[in-house]
């Protein structure tokens, strides 16, 4: 039976939608009487394409004809061959009729039903472990199940300091680190962010490098990084330089991920804001704060005790006698040479400018790396500008509010205020209120109360 | 005792000793984001402004916000009358310009002098304004002048 007088023979059956005199049939219902006739005739094989699978065209003849040859070379038919899901079906060997109809049934479906089918039928079914092969992954929603609320999206960078002191100390602290290390002879960048792991207390350190560090710039313009004396310099090399504990142990891989791990840890604590979190990780924060502190400590003991401090710095711990009190004062750098110091060599360039995207989390874009010779034109793409003061209050700050014939409004000078200079507000406030009507625009509720009443 | 001459306490002036500007007050409105009140703003933080308000200390000046507005200059006249300039898109040389142009005035309605005269009044003269040359010839001798 040929397939057209099948279909029409079922859709006679299945009282198909066509108009009246003509043999049009609609999409939908072509489609019915296709599943219907691929239900009832068992004896259909595994189609492997629709478009052919009819075998309207004769791909054959036309094949002869081009090649000009009664034995054309390549494939007997190149659009009916079964695709990638065909052979690889094949190979998975279902050869079951029924099978491999429903397959077909379902695949001519609507793609969101097939969508919607999450679990995996079929016996033959193997779980995908890549996706070769697979037409799709996953399926609608996937994605948003997968997010885990727990584990939120964390970048590469720190979270961006939004204080506008905090950024400069930053700036400055880069700056001084990497003269500190190039004094040193130490490669000026270190492939890790130790962070302030190896600082016992990071607003000492802050203050010390504000008061004590200082530039001077000589006639060529390059900068020169003066320490009152040794100790601080040592300090800040070994604030960011390797120890030399993890140097002895065996393999940098891991010295790598304990540093990070600290890292993590001091994160966390000084945060303190995802206390669930916390608390769900308390306990694997603890245990590895046991395994890592026998290699820190030792270090942070030698390099800078607080001991250390009061000894080699009087005047600074006379000026700050309890610094946990003081956590968010910030001294601003007492030499301002160093905003002008020059950054033209590439190396010091780089290291600064990755040291300060460590310490700020803002990421400077390339194009603008560029134009940044000094720590000045730095801080212009750091530092937001502070928002403009309203002209009231520069005015109020300026001689011209000193006149005694000048009167300034930081708001708009209304009727009322108008009223009440010459003294007749008083009278007009009595005598709406008297007749219930507002005063003001924002006494709209008493009117109504007023009213109603 | 004898009779005492009164003493003068003022001096005439010819009207000129008794003048009294007629503007006592000005008021400058700007905005503070709009940019029509640029030349506005930068006037209200020069110098301009404080020059003008210290060489003038009879005129009140009042400096107010008005937001999302054009600016203007108010000046209020001791006839009860007031004049507005809008100042929009001016620079602060111009808005100076427009300040003084509102201290001068005397706060009456501009209209035409008719007839050629020099002086407008209420109750005019017939005679028109006297000046020492009316009523024959005249002479002038040394800084006098002598009818002849």
């Amino acid at each position: 039976m040929a397939p057209a007088s099948r279909i029409g023979a079922i859709a006679s059956r299945t009282s198909l939608h066509t108009t009246s005199g003509s043999s049009y049939t609609c999409l939908q219902c072509r489609l019915l009487s296709y599943r219907a006739a691929q239900k009832s005739n068992s004896s259909t094989k595994h189609l492997p394409s629709r478009r052919h699978a009819s075998g309207f065209i004769n791909t054959e003849k036309w094949r002869k004809k081009i090649w000009g040859s009664e034995n054309p070379p390549g494939q007997e038919d190149p659009y009916g061959a079964p695709g990638a899901l065909d052979q690889r079906r094949r190979e998975q060997g279902v050869e079951d009729p029924e099978q491999s109809a429903k397959e077909v049934e379902t695949s001519v479906e609507d793609p969101d039903d097939v969508e919607e089918d999450v679990t995996p039928r079929g016996p033959h079914y193997k779980r995908a472990t890549t996706w070769e092969g697979l037409e799709r992954v996953g399926y609608r929603n996937w994605g948003k199940e997968q997010f885990d609320e727990n584990y939120p999206f964390e970048g590469f960078m720190d979270p961006k300091l939004e204080s506008r002191e905090k950024i400069v100390t930053a700036v400055h602290r880069a700056l001084v680190e990497v003269f500190a290390l190039k004094q040193a002879d130490f490669p000026l960048v270190m492939d890790y962010d130790a962070g302030d792991v190896f600082l016992d207390n990071v607003d000492d350190f802050l203050l010390r490098l504000a008061k004590e560090a200082r530039f001077e710039i000589d006639a060529t313009g390059e900068g020169h990084l003066v320490l009152e004396d040794q100790e601080l310099q040592e300090i800040i090399v070994g604030s960011v330089t390797p120890r030399e504990d993890a140097d002895e142990e065996d393999e940098d891989s891991e010295d790598d991920i304990q540093y990070v791990e600290e890292r993590e840890e001091d994160r966390n604590l000084k945060e303190g804001e995802n206390s669930e979190r916390l608390a769900q990780k308390e306990v694997g924060d603890a245990s590895r704060l046991e395994t890592s502190s026998p290699a820190i400590e030792p270090q942070v003991v030698e390099i800078e005790s607080p001991a250390e401090f009061e000894t080699s710095d009087q005047p600074v711990t006379d000026e700050i006698p309890n610094p946990s009190s003081i956590p968010d004062r910030l001294l601003p750098p007492v030499d301002n040479h160093w905003r002008n110091v020059s950054l033209r060599n590439p190396e010091i360039k780089f290291a600064v400018l990755k040291r300060v995207m460590q310490l700020t989390g803002i990421r400077i874009p390339d194009p603008d790396i560029a134009n940044i010779t000094n720590p000045k034109l730095l801080l212009a793409h750091l530092v937001k500008k502070p928002k403009p003061k309203k002209l009231a209050e520069n005015l109020l700050a300026n001689e011209v509010a000193e006149l005694p014939n000048v009167q300034i409004w930081e708001r708009r000078y209304t009727p009322i205020h108008k009223e009440k200079e010459i003294g007749r507000w008083k009278i007009i406030e009595q005598e709406l209120e008297k007749r219930g009507l507002p005063a003001t625009g924002d006494r709209i509720g008493s009117r109504s109360e007023a009213l109603n009443v | 005792m004898p009779v005492q001459a009164i003493r003068t306490t003022s001096t005439a002036r010819n009207g000129v000793g008794a003048f009294i500007l007629q503007c006592k007050r000005l008021d400058f409105h700007y905005c503070d984001h709009w940019g029509s009140s640029k030349g506005m703003n930068t006037f209200l933080r020069s110098p301009l402004i404080a020059r003008f308000a210290a060489a003038h200390p009879q005129i009140q000046i009042h400096i107010s916000p008005r937001p999302n507005t054009h600016p203007i200059i108010r000046g209020l006249y001791i006839n009860g009358r007031e004049k507005v300039i809008c100042v929009r898109n001016l620079e602060k040389e111009q808005i100076l310009q427009k300040a003084e142009l509102l201290r001068d005035a005397n706060g009456e309605k501009v209209r035409r002098m008719k007839g050629g005269r020099l002086v407008g009044s209420l109750n005019e003269s017939v005679r028109g304004v006297w000046d020492p040359f009316h009523g024959g010839n005249k002479e002038i001798i040394g800084d006098r002048i002598v009818s002849s």
